[in-house]
């Protein structure tokens, strides 16, 4: 149940290796405004797929329904939840296109998995590049939205145009 | 030497975000743990969550829940901060000169006075049977003391502690008593002063 709403809704764990990537950081806090069904596990980003093996492990044990994977230089729109949840698919990826793929490797920019398939999670390596390898393909379904990378000064904003 | 920072809370306070994304992790190995979401024991309804009497359950259901994560990978020390605090950067690597893997250790701090408006430190010891909140002037003669209970504000604890202690409702005073009949101590660092973030926006740090 939500504490602001009263409904019933998804718990969310959101994790990103910006441990010390202040802008990153506070653009996914700001995910939790007027929400209280999402934590948070930020890391140093030193060993990406220990890292990402760890996550899994807790989103599991914490009985969390999503987990929302963030780059380090990714810096997310306040509705980006909104627009991943989708009721059909397991995993949602933002991209700059509405498109279904089946991928075997996939970019973690911003990714958001089902629990339904953490089990899967485990057996994936994730390389330095924060991309994530599976053993076989999985449908991704890619959904287009509005995200920044962070740069040296700036924030390189990517508008989707409709 | 690897670390878990957990942060049980709903509400944040974000200079205490802020503190925590400061502290100065160099050479260490540290993962962040902000536990934002509510459990599910406990309906809400628009409360704070220290003005629902179930506030207690709620936060011992977080912090077990942290606990789980913590045995489930290899981390050397967890580190609770709760999230009405502001701090040095420097605080955790002086708890960690202390540290050790069979005691836990607290910074130092006073009540808020909305709560606690006696002048007292966070923490006390057994005298005989009875439980007395140490006198500032006492307090401050060491470095480091032993005591009874020691607060959850900002506190250390090597694995064997958390290994052999589970986290109830009685917070720091019912999991003083675990930790103590396992043979484990516990003390508060007198030298790590850290702040305590009021209702109203004020800071009140120890000092005398």
């Amino acid at each position: 149940m939500d504490l602001y709403s009263g409904h019933i809704v998804d718990r969310y764990l959101i994790f990103s290796p910006c441990y010390k990537e202040n802008l990153v950081r506070r653009s996914l806090l700001s995910l939790q405004h007027n929400k209280s069904n999402i934590s948070f596990l930020f890391t140093s980003g030193n060993n990406l797929d220990k890292e990402f093996k760890s996550v899994v492990d807790i989103a599991t044990i914490g009985n969390y329904n999503k987990l929302l994977v963030v780059n380090k230089n990714v810096v997310l729109d306040y509705d980006i939840l909104e627009i991943l949840q989708r009721k059909d698919s397991l995993i949602t990826s933002a991209a700059n296109v509405n498109i279904k793929k089946y991928v075997k490797k996939l970019n973690l920019s911003a990714c958001l998995f089902d629990s339904k398939i953490f089990h899967l999670l485990k057996d994936t390596n994730v390389d330095k590049t924060f991309t994530l390898y599976f053993n076989d393909y999985v449908e991704v379904d890619f959904v287009k939205c509005n995200y920044g990378f962070v740069a040296d000064y700036t924030v390189n904003f990517m508008y989707t145009e409709e | 030497m690897r670390i878990l920072l957990h942060t049980p809370a709903i509400k944040p306070n974000w200079f205490c975000v802020e503190s925590i994304a400061d502290i100065d992790i160099n050479g260490l190995e540290v993962d962040w743990y902000l536990n934002l979401d509510q459990p599910s024991i406990i309906k809400y309804d628009n409360n704070s969550t220290e003005s629902n009497p179930k506030w207690r359950d709620y936060l011992a259901e977080k912090m077990n829940r942290a606990r789980k994560v913590f045995l489930n990978r290899n981390y050397d020390y967890f580190v609770n901060i709760e999230h009405d605090h502001i701090f040095h950067p420097k605080t955790l690597k002086l708890l960690l000169e202390f540290a050790k893997e069979d005691i836990y250790i607290s910074a130092l701090y006073v009540p808020r006075p909305s709560r606690n408006p006696r002048n007292v430190f966070v923490f006390n010891k057994l005298v005989g049977n009875k439980q007395v909140w140490l006198d500032k002037k006492e307090a401050v003669k060491y470095d480091l003391i032993e005591t009874f209970i020691s607060p959850f504000g900002f506190t250390i604890f090597g694995r064997k502690v958390i290994e052999n202690c589970e986290f109830d409702n009685g917070i720091d005073g019912g999991f003083a008593w675990k930790a103590h009949k396992c043979g484990f101590k516990s003390y508060v660092l007198t030298i790590a002063r850290i702040g305590h973030i009021e209702r109203n926006g004020f800071v009140f740090w120890p000092h005398c």
